[in-house]
C-alpha cells in the first residue's frame, strides 16, 4: 500500500472559525504545484480523503479527482483515526490523506519510528510511505518528503 | 547541520564487495539523483563517500568526493557522525545499508533500529538532533 500524507497549503490567519479558514493565493500555488507533483506519479486510481476544514479541501481539489470528506481528519485527528480512515496497512492501491499539524506528524512518528514525536511537516509538503514484508517482518519505507519550496 | 544520507545506486553482484560496479540502471539512478541535488542545494556542499566502488561512482555522478574509510560498509553511527562533524555546512555522505539507516533512525527519532533507505535514494536531514526530515527521494519517484 502507498500512503501519502499531505499537509495542507499555506491558509489565511484570521478567520473568527478554523474550520473556515481558505487557502491564501501563496497557499493555493503550493497546492497546485505539489497536486502536479502527484499527479505526475501516482498510480491512475487513487483514493483521496480530505479533512472537513475548507483549507484541507481547498489543497485536496488542487488533485482534480474526487475527495472523500472524512470528519475524523478534523483538526486534532488522533494517530489512530489517520490510520484507520487511510486502510492502513491492509488497503491496496494509493490513499491520499489531506489533513493537519500535528497529526499529521503524531501519526508519522508512530507510522515509522513506532514512537510519541510529533514530526515537523511543512504546510503543502507531501510525505509518502509504502510498507512491504521483508524475511518475515513488515516495514515502512519512506519513499518520498517533498515541501512546496523543494518542488 | 544540515546532513544529506546518500545510499549507493543499483550494483552488480560480485565476489569482491568493494570493487562492486553500478549496473546501468544504477549508473542512471545517479545520474538522475545528482540532478535533482544540483538543483535543489541551496549553496557549497561537501561531498564524502565510501571507499567502495559502487558509492564512488555514485558521489561521483555530483562532483569528486573525499574519499573516507570510515565509512565503507558497516559503518558505525558514530563513525558517520564523527566524519561529518569534520565539516561546515552541508555534507552529502555516500554510503551503505543498513548504515545510512541506521543513523537517520539514531538521528531523527533517537532509536536504535534501522530504517529502509532504498538504492540510490536520498535523506535530507536539518537541525541538530532529534534532526527534522526536510526531503527524502528515491530515484523512482523523481
Amino acid at each position: 500500500m502507498d500512503l501519502i500524507l499531505w499537509r495542507h497549503a499555506e491558509a489565511e490567519e484570521n478567520a473568527a472559525d478554523d474550520m473556515r479558514r481558505r487557502l491564501t493565493s501563496k497557499g493555493r500555488k503550493q497546492a497546485s504545484r505539489a497536486a502536479e507533483w502527484l499527479l505526475q506519479r501516482l498510480p491512475s486510481r487513487f483514493t483521496l480523503i480530505a479533512s472537513p476544514a475548507v483549507r484541507a479541501h481547498q489543497t485536496a481539489q488542487a488533485l482534480g479527482a474526487p475527495i472523500k470528506v472524512e470528519p475524523s481528519l478534523a483538526p486534532g485527528a488522533t494517530p489512530k483515526a489517520i490510520v484507520v480512515a487511510a486502510g492502513w496497512p491492509e488497503n491496496k492501491g494509493a490513499v491520499v490523506i489531506v489533513g493537519h499539524q500535528p497529526d499529521l506528524g503524531r501519526a508519522l512518528a508512530q507510522l515509522v519510528a513506532g514512537g510519541d514525536g510529533r514530526w515537523s511537516i511543512k504546510k503543502g509538503a507531501i510525505w509518502w510511505l509504502s510498507n512491504r514484508v521483508r524475511d518475515g517482518d513488515a516495514q515502512v519505507v519512506v519513499r518520498a518528503v517533498v515541501s512546496p519550496d523543494l518542488l | 547541520m544540515e546532513l544529506i544520507l546518500w545510499r549507493h545506486a543499483d550494483a552488480e553482484d560480485g565476489r569482491d564487495d568493494m570493487a562492486r560496479r553500478l549496473t546501468p540502471k544504477g549508473e542512471q539512478q545517479a545520474a538522475a539523483m545528482a540532478k535533482w541535488l544540483r538543483a535543489h542545494l541551496p549553496g557549497p556542499f561537501t561531498l564524502l563517500a565510501s571507499p567502495a566502488v559502487r558509492a564512488q561512482q555514485t558521489a561521483r555522478a555530483l562532483a569528486v568526493p573525499i574519499t573516507e574509510k570510515s565509512l565503507a560498509p558497516g559503518a558505525t553511527v558514530a563513525a558517520i557522525v564523527k566524519a561529518v562533524e569534520k565539516h561546515r555546512g552541508i555534507v552529502i555522505v555516500v554510503g551503505h545499508m543498513p548504515d545510512l539507516g541506521r543513523a537517520a533512525a539514531e538521528l531523527v527519532a533517537s532509536a536504535q533500529t534501522e530504517w529502509s533507505v532504498e538504492k540510490g535514494a536520498v535523506w535530507w536531514l536539518a537541525g541538530e538532533a532529534p534532526a527534522r526530515i526536510k526531503a527524502v527521494l528515491s530515484p523512482e519517484l523523481l
